[in-house]
């Protein structure tokens, strides 16, 4: 049996900013002691929430940042070796470009960066500009370009160079319905073509339909490496909320195990109950409207890794 | 070589369709017109207004040039965070420099030399002059001069964290080292030793560009210019700029992208 | 991602790089000329607007950029009548100075010196610039031939104008005309010997008849002369 081969592996990794003047000087430590291992053709999620300091480890793994401690590997190699970066590709949030050049242009670019030349050049970025979906608008200046245009466009300089290994950081950030559908499918294509993603969110639907595993990160600690399918098989128990005719809601006063006491209309329940909470509601004669979960099990899962309550209906609206 | 040329290439590209290139025309209008009031007012030597007035017009425009295209690239690459993208490409971040360098360079020229070649065809059609071959050396050191500046603004957008910041570094570099061309006269003068040290370490630090300015004696009779000159201010302004270049590139390598 | 590799050379070669440059910019003072000024005096004008120009013009790079623009004030300032009142006592000064930022413009010599000599009678400042202009441009022919008309018509001015235009002259290359002014003005000041010279100077290397025969006749009629005045200081020794 061989051991498997790794496109990452991080070790120890730490990063700690001094910010503030010199004399009330201010620590923070962005990443604490990450150690992590991304194998080879699997799509690895990094989960966290704003500041968790996903972005910084992307920022360490790609050379932009210095580790205050730890160390790097990336497909066997060192990320200041060119070879290496050659078969990388690397998708920043919110990708920006010059304006003043077309779609294609860019691309040819970046596939020059890549070492294409002539024909090979132009036949690489007829093929990405069609799997990016970008051909019609190939010609046009990127100061046109919509949000979504410039987010496919980014994926297009990422995969120009076909690269074994496709780091994206928040890549479905600024994307509509159709845009976001799109580039999930082009990482599921991506995916069965064997590239290795590494993919920087927090949109758990992405995750769920992408990735193979996901690591947790909160407060720069990585909290939990888990595979997906495990955690949407888990026994998580997620809350639901359970709709009342509003002639009913005082009768929901002292039904056990409520989350949040009903607002007006409903009441919060825990998984674990909800059987039982039908069934007295239905023996007091409590007309239900309906019953719907409140988060997904890979929220769940994650909102219970990071410590955090799952959100009541009016946050879910509000978020 | 081939990654820097594509970057060079993909620069040029991106200054020469900039809106801000506009600048170039406003300052031929204007120096023209300056030219042509000046000389209704001189009763006579048009030709050396045009000459006196164009190389000031070229070293301005492509001053500004330089000035506005660092500001510009400085959101794009820096707060815009497209310089990413580029280095997480299989290029070094010397190959990388090198080729912004040439780039902008390359635009500058264009805009230097477009505006030397408006000048002489203006001597020559209305001011009823021969063009010099001064004023052609003189061009050429102008283009020494807009490299020396052209490296020591890239280096300062690699130090630099904000555009403001770079746009003033840049602006305060060029005074000085205008007057840096007259420390040695300084030198000369009665001051304190300190103040004299002071003086000869800046010397060495700051570009000397008056070393370039051959537009103030283009018509000098006294001027003997030849290939010792050519020789020694060709050398300085090149190493200089590897100097610039050496220092910016090592500040490339060890800049943290926050 | 610091480039390790690049560093560990980088540092080296960047102090023997700017060694080089330091050693490069101390020969570069030779080619670099501070802005000499005739002088600190600001005469007849404010000190301050003086002191302000100059250190503008000695720093900035832009030296004959600022004279050509000061060249408008001077404009200014002769074609405001107010300042007739004083006899327009700042202009020599004024020139001066534009002369200092901008030693190669010729139309301040011409027209300074014109307005100075043929407009307010200021021979003696005329001729001062006129020859600051020389000095700055000896090429510049018409600044010796107007120097050489005021001389003619200035007695008052031979003891130094004179002497200057043998000067340019002895430097060769002076035009035919500025010898052939010369020669006369010798002649109204009664210096016969000397315009001979100069006349038997033309004969022997102008090419045009018209001059030769010209100098022929001047040469005729100074000889006479010579003979008449050798003949009455032999009688009144």
């Amino acid at each position: 049996m061989t051991s498997p081969a790794y496109a990452i592996q991080i070790k120890d990794l730490s990063k700690t900013y001094k910010t503030g003047f010199w004399l009330k000087p201010k620590v923070t430590h962005a990443l604490k002691n990450l150690t992590l291992d991304v194998f080879e053709k699997e799509a690895f999620g990094l989960l966290g929430l704003n500041g968790a300091g996903k972005t910084t480890a992307i920022k360490i793994i790609l050379g932009f940042l210095a580790p205050t401690h730890g160390s790097v590997s990336i497909l066997g190699g060192k990320i200041s070796d060119r070879q290496v970066r050659n078969q990388i590709g690397y998708l920043s949030e919110l990708p920006y470009f010059s304006r003043q050049h077309t779609g294609r242009e860019l691309l040819e670019y970046f596939g020059s960066l890549h070492g294409f030349s002539g024909s090979a050049l132009s036949k690489r970025v007829y093929e990405v500009l069609e799997l990016v979906r970008m051909t019609k608008a190939a010609n046009d200046r990127v100061s046109g370009y919509s949000k979504g245009m410039l987010q496919r466009i980014g994926i297009g300089q990422a995969l120009i160079g076909k690269p074994k290994l496709l780091i994206c950081d928040e890549p479905m950030s600024g994307l509509d319905p159709v845009g976001y559908k799109e580039m999930r499918d082009i990482f599921i294509d991506l995916k069965k073509t064997g590239t290795t993603l590494f993919l920087n969110t927090h949109i758990m639907d992405e995750v769920e339909r992408v990735c193979d595993r996901i690591g947790i990160l909160h407060d720069g600690q990585l909290k939990e490496v888990a595979l997906v399918p495990d955690v949407l098989q888990s026994s998580i128990n997620i809350d639901y909320w359970v709709d009342v005719d509003s002639h009913d809601a005082s009768k929901l006063s002292g039904v056990p195990f409520q989350k949040s006491v009903a607002e007006q209309n409903g009441m919060q329940i825990s998984g674990l109950v909800l059987p039982e909470t039908l069934t007295l509601l239905s023996q007091r004669q409590v007309k239900t409207k309906g019953v719907r979960p409140l988060s997904s099990v890979m929220e769940a899962y994650f909102l219970k890794t990071i410590g955090a309550q799952q959100p009541t209906p009016s946050e879910r609206v509000s978020s | 070589m081939k990654r820097i040329f594509h970057v060079t290439t993909f620069t040029f590209r991106e200054l020469i369709r900039s809106k801000m290139l506009y600048i170039w025309l406003l300052s031929a209008i204007v120096f023209c017109l300056l030219a042509f009031l000046l000389s209704i007012l001189s009763f006579g030597e048009v030709h050396k207004i045009f000459m006196d007035l164009g190389l000031v017009g070229m070293e301005w425009s492509g001053t500004l040039v330089l000035l506005l295209s660092l500001a510009v690239t400085y959101n794009t690459e820096f707060e815009q965070k497209s310089i990413y993208l580029q280095l997480a490409k299989p290029i070094t971040r010397g190959e990388y420099l090198l080729g912004r360098v040439l780039g902008f360079f390359s635009v500058i020229s264009l805009v230097v030399l477009g505006m030397g070649l408006l000048i002489a065809g203006l001597v020559a059609f209305v001011g009823g002059g021969q063009v010099s071959p001064m004023f052609f050396y003189s061009s050429v050191f102008l283009l020494i001069e807009m490299f020396v500046l052209t490296t020591l603004g890239l280096t300062f957008q690699m130090i630099g964290t904000s555009m403001v910041g770079v746009v003033l570094y840049s602006m305060f570099t060029i005074f000085l080292g205008h007057c840096v061309g007259q420390v040695e006269w300084l030198l000369n003068q009665n001051l304190a030793p300190a103040v004299k040290t002071v003086l000869r370490v800046v010397h060495f630090f700051l570009p000397n560009l008056e070393a370039f300015n051959l537009k103030d004696r283009i018509y000098d009779p006294n001027l003997i210019f030849g290939w010792e000159q050519w020789r020694e201010v060709l050398l300085y302004g090149f190493t200089y700029s590897f100097v610039v270049f050496l220092i910016g590139w090592i500040n490339l390598e060890k800049r943290e992208f926050m | 991602m610091a480039n390790d590799r690049f560093l560990k050379w980088a540092v080296p070669l960047l102090i023997f790089v700017f060694l080089t440059q330091a050693y490069l910019s101390s020969k570069l003072d030779r080619w670099v000329h501070p802005a000499p000024f005739e002088n600190s005096k600001a005469g007849e004008l404010d000190p301050k607007i003086v002191s302000s120009l100059r250190a503008a013009a000695f720093l900035s790079g832009y030296k004959v950029l600022i004279g050509h623009a000061f060249w408008i004030r001077v404009i200014q300032y002769y074609g405001d009548g107010f300042n007739g009142s004083d006899h327009f006592s700042k202009l020599y000064d004024y020139c001066r100075l534009a002369s200092d930022l901008n030693p190669q413009f010729i139309s301040v010599y011409t027209y300074g010196a014109s307005v100075l000599a043929y407009q307010l009678n200021r021979m003696d400042e005329a001729s001062k610039l006129l020859q600051k202009g020389i000095l700055a441009n000896p090429n510049a022919n018409n600044l010796k031939l107007l120097l050489a008309a005021m001389a003619y018509h200035n007695s008052a001015n031979y003891e130094r104008e004179i002497p200057f235009l043998e000067i340019q002259i002895a430097q060769g290359n002076a035009p035919t005309m500025l010898i052939n002014i010369l020669a006369n003005t010798y002649k109204k000041a009664g210096r016969t010997d000397d315009a001979i010279r100069l006349w038997l100077q033309i004969l022997k290397t102008t090419d045009s008849d018209v001059q030769k025969y010209e100098a022929a006749q001047k040469l005729k009629e100074l000889y006479a002369i010579s003979k008449t005045k050798n003949s009455l200081e032999k009688v009144n020794p």
